[in-house]
């Protein structure tokens, strides 16, 4: 692996990246484990006569889920996690002092995706719940969707730093 | 030449592939700007040319046909609201052009970058205090994460760009 691309290892800039990489990795670390600790808090004082609400639809008890709502939750969950491990590969990069590489972008890239996806699964959920997933009800649940605009934004931030860093390297080489 | 050099041609066909790519996202903005625009100045004026069947969806039970039915503060925030976004489609344009021209790690880029991440972040809070005066909540916090995301991003790239400027400088 390319450690970076002609980048003083002891400047201030990378330190101050390093410090706050650090910080994030904890506060994100702390926030995951509040959230879980949260969930199984929800799991355990709702599990007989609450209201659950999942993906925007409202379920009297947790055993009226329908079993394709719980699949879908299932996989949103799977996209979260696969997205913090994501993120947290990133900040271990720029721990490491790798501002600009190409393993960078492509981890963007996969966050980017990730994010698209978990929007897109937030769109069509309820109209899979509803059996009316059509085109164009899919159409306008995504217009609606931040999460599909905002994973395309980074989507398209991560290309372009992707072909940027090619491109750097190229020249790095030329002589 | 170093032996092992990859020749120019590949760059420069790199560098089109964003130059394209930019061209096609900014044409997509500019149509969109211009559809999200005309709808803005219809609902507000209560005119109706082009959408005659759209409606103002502000939370999931506070629908309204007019700009004029909803009360005033409400009638603020959704201007506010609106106006902020159409100023965001038109930084998109600004950054998307940057890109278009082959530059892609300036200041400016970096400025436009992070206005799209506050703008993110600033455009739920003002969703958050709609639907909340409404008392009628459905918030995903997702537009606030993908703001943070975006501004981080915009930070690595400003540090990326100083230790560069910093190595240049330095003989």
């Amino acid at each position: 692996m390319k450690p970076n691309l002609n980048l003083n290892l002891n400047s201030v800039p990378l330190e101050r990246i390093r410090n706050i990489s650090r910080i994030l990795k904890g506060l994100f670390l702390a926030y995951n484990v509040v959230l879980t600790g949260m969930i199984a808090m929800l799991f355990h004082l709702r599990t007989v006569d609450s209201t659950w609400t999942i993906y925007g639809v409202n379920y009297a008890r947790l055993s009226t889920i329908p079993l394709k709502m719980q699949l879908l939750c299932l996989l949103g969950i799977g996209l979260y996690l696969f997205g913090v491990v994501t993120f947290f590969q990133l900040l271990n990069f720029y721990e490491k002092g790798m501002v600009f590489s190409l393993n960078n972008a492509r981890l963007y890239k996969r966050l980017g995706y990730l994010v698209f996806g978990h929007g897109l699964l937030s769109a069509c959920a309820p109209l899979v719940y509803s059996g009316q997933l059509e085109i164009w009800t899919i159409l306008l649940g995504v217009s609606r969707s931040s999460g599909v605009i905002i994973g395309l934004i980074v989507i398209m931030i991560a290309a372009i730093m992707e072909e940027g860093c090619k491109l750097r390297e190229e020249s790095d080489l030329t002589v | 030449m170093n032996a092992n050099a990859i020749p120019p041609k590949k760059s420069n066909a790199r560098l089109n592939r964003i130059k394209t790519a930019s061209r096609i996202i900014r044409l997509l903005n500019i149509f969109f700007f211009i559809v999200g625009a005309t709808m803005f100045i219809e609902m507000l004026l209560g005119w109706t040319f082009f959408f005659p069947g759209r409606r103002i969806v502000i939370s999931d039970n506070h629908i309204y046909r007019l700009a004029t039915e909803m009360p005033s503060a409400i009638f603020a925030l959704w201007l506010v609201k609106n106006i902020l976004g159409l100023v965001c489609m038109v930084v998109f344009n600004f950054l998307f052009r940057l890109y278009e021209q082959g530059i892609l790690f300036s200041a400016k880029n970096i400025l436009y970058l992070r206005f799209l991440g506050y703008g993110l972040i600033i455009n739920w809070a003002i969703d958050y205090q709609l639907q909340s005066s409404l008392h009628d909540m459905n918030l995903s916090l997702t537009p606030v994460f993908g703001g943070l995301l975006i501004i981080f991003v915009a930070w690595i790239m400003d540090e990326g760009r100083k230790i560069k400027e910093e190595q240049e400088l330095t003989v």
